[in-house]
């Protein structure tokens, strides 16, 4: 059965079974007989007790966060974003939380992000391109180094996120079919996407970015020290050989974690303050505490978050349909910022390759505005106190931008729902670096100018090592 | 006529034209995605008395109302599966006779059977998909591809 004859045969049955439901000749006057007290399952009070509050998406966002989250466990969040980053080579990544799809990071919500790719650095190096992240601790790049020892890859791996912390040590989540669920699996490479082997991962499904619990993403900051998360948070500090489930101390769902100059920022949705939260950790350790910032998660149905760090820089941005607000890391210390394109009406992604050179693709007039909805990229030479609009709109392939990457001031990657972009010109003209098709793309990112990573949600892990003229997907 | 017209000729939308006229979709859109027909009306009944308050200020009323339903759906799955251990709704297990595709549809997560439902039964496009299921575009493409997946391995094993 072919996918056309699947989704005729799903549309035939649906609408079979739609057509068996009428609607009674008196349902009116059972309603107004109802009045408004009611009915029937009188425990599902959960649905009224929110609603008088604010703003009522606002109440449903929160009750779905809520009930989503499940209660319990850590934060999550929910959209995440952000790249990651950070790292160290120059690279940057971006992704996006929102709206967008993909773009970001990761996060949350959903998209799925993209986030950074490349993750990371660690602690040292950071900063140093071309030490991309070389120096860690623990001598990255050497194969055979730390972590466990792995196995093969499970037979009909799909990967759904990847992170690089060096250009040689990479780390990517996805699925496999497997005879009791979870079937989450975590594979690594230690030679560049050569070859890669199966290690150990987290007992939790692999899930959609705002589902109620689950993991969308994936980052390592070094060999050893390593997270899952996205609603749910899992870290590992032995290379993967074994993991645990982390808590922030929020009620919500964790949206985004990057990780950059040996500390890790996540951010989760703190439902009793209905703002996101920022926590920081050394790499190394759990030890998460909030960071002195709070950004309100905004009051459409799906909040957001994305996070971008540069060795000690940092940004983050909250996205709820439009772009609510975000906050601004300068040398390790965080303070509020207000993002760019907050009174577009859509949202927005970022990406950086340095502590100044910060972009944002944004959707321009996508929730409203009189403007003709457009994809527009804004660049910033100063870290994000002033931005330029770039002369020419940015292509979708008549999709949405899912994630951007910039290698070096003025040479940015594009993934959209269509295809890959490339501009060498600070958005100036666009080159289509892939195929067109109907596809997402997340954790977009570079380790460095020339070696990019992104991953074709679902299906494969593409590699660039030309700075993103041509990518080709790696075996598993 | 009436473009310039200080005062509308027309009186506002009544609540009650607008609940005959969605109460059966949404009665459908539910059953779909709950499969239990007892269980959409309870819901689709609470998201009307939930819109009800509001009526008059909403842009959108039909949009909101679809996602107020969606996600009182959504919430039904997660609720119940809490509330499993005292009480027991067999969705859609007890009613007739069902084909394949739907015994299917029933292994799916709600959320992703959602998706489905929304793009194949309403065809709505994937911002609006975005907007009924409070998530962002691109989940619903990752939401659907991953549904449609899962349809498959159930009737192709």
């Amino acid at each position: 059965m072919n996918d056309d004859e699947l989704t005729e045969r799903l549309a035939e049955t649906l609408r079979a079974e739609a057509s068996t439901v009428t609607s009674p000749p008196d349902a009116w006057e059972r309603f107004t007989a109802a009045g408004r007290v009611v009915p029937m399952r009188p425990r599902r009070m959960w649905l009224a007790a929110p609603a008088g509050a604010v703003g009522i998406a606002a109440a449903i966002a929160l009750v779905v966060l809520l009930v989503q989250s499940g209660g319990s466990t850590n934060l999550k969040a929910s959209s995440s974003a952000g790249p990651a980053a950070a790292l160290a080579p120059a690279a940057s990544s971006s992704s996006r939380a929102g709206s967008s799809p993909g773009a970001g990071s990761s996060s949350s919500g959903a998209g799925s992000s993209s986030s950074g790719a490349v993750s990371s650095a660690s602690g040292a190096a950071v900063n140093s391109p071309s030490a991309a992240g070389a120096a860690g601790p623990a001598g990255f790049g050497t194969a055979g180094g730390p972590g466990p020892a792995g196995g093969p890859v499970p037979a009909g791996f799909e990967p759904a996120s990847v992170t690089f912390v060096s250009p040689m040590d990479g780390w990517a989540l996805g699925t496999a079919p497997c005879g009791s669920p979870p079937c989450t699996s975590v594979v690594r490479t230690t030679d560049g996407g050569a070859t890669w082997v199966g290690i150990p991962a987290p007992a939790d499904a692999l899930s959609e970015p705002d589902a109620p619990a689950g993991v969308t993403e994936i980052r390592f900051a070094t060999p050893l020290d390593g997270w899952v998360y996205g609603p749910d948070l899992w870290a590992t500090h032995d290379g993967g050989a074994t993991w645990h489930q982390v808590s922030l101390g929020v009620p919500g769902p964790v949206s985004a974690l990057e990780a950059s100059d040996g500390r890790v920022y996540a951010a989760a949705f703190d439902q009793n303050s209905a703002d996101v939260q920022l926590f920081g950790s050394p790499i190394g350790s759990d030890n998460f505490s909030a960071v002195p910032v709070s950004v309100p998660i905004g009051a459409g149905p799906v909040p957001s978050t994305q996070i971008v760090l540069q060795g000690s820089s940092g940004w983050m941005i909250e996205i709820d349909r439009t772009v609510v607000g975000g906050a601004r890391m300068v040398n390790g210390q965080w303070a509020s910022w207000t993002p760019p394109c907050a009174t577009v009406e859509g949202p927005a992604l970022l990406a950086a390759s340095s502590a100044s050179d910060l972009v944002a693709a944004c959707d321009v007039g996508l929730w409203g505005g009189s403007s003709s909805p457009a994809e527009r990229l804004f660049m910033s030479p100063d870290g994000g106190t002033t931005f330029t609009e770039a002369p020419s709109v940015v292509p979708t392939g008549g999709g949405s931008v899912e994630g951007i990457a910039t290698l070096v001031p003025g040479t940015i990657a594009e993934a959209t729902s269509g295809s890959l972009y490339l501009s060498s010109d600070g958005g100036s003209s666009w080159v289509q670096t892939s195929p067109g098709q109907d596809s997402m793309w997340v954790d977009l990112g570079f380790t460095t100018p020339a070696q990019g990573v992104v991953v074709h949600s679902g299906s494969a892990l593409l590699m660039t090592h030309d700075g993103g003229h041509t990518w080709a997907p790696v075996t598993f | 006529m009436g473009l310039a017209d200080p005062e509308p000729l027309v009186s506002p939308p009544r609540f009650e034209d607008f609940y005959r006229a969605q109460h059966e979709p949404m009665l459908r859109l539910a059953y779909l995605l709950t499969q239990s027909r007892a269980v959409a009306e309870d819901l689709v009944q609470d998201s009307f008395i939930r819109i009800q308050p509001r009526w008059g200020q909403l842009d959108t009323p039909a949009a909101y109302l679809r996602r107020t339903v969606t996600n009182a759906c959504y919430s039904y799955h997660r609720r119940r599966k809490r509330e499993e251990a005292y009480v027991s709704l067999p969705p859609g297990a007890s009613e007739a006779e069902h084909d394949e595709m739907w015994d299917a549809l029933a292994t799916l997560s709600p959320r992703r059977r959602a998706a489905l439902v929304l793009r194949y039964y309403l065809d709505l496009s994937e911002a609006d998909i975005a907007d009924a299921l409070g998530c962002r575009k691109g989940t619903v493409k990752s939401l659907t591809h991953r549904a449609l997946a899962d349809l498959r391995s159930v009737l192709e094993p």
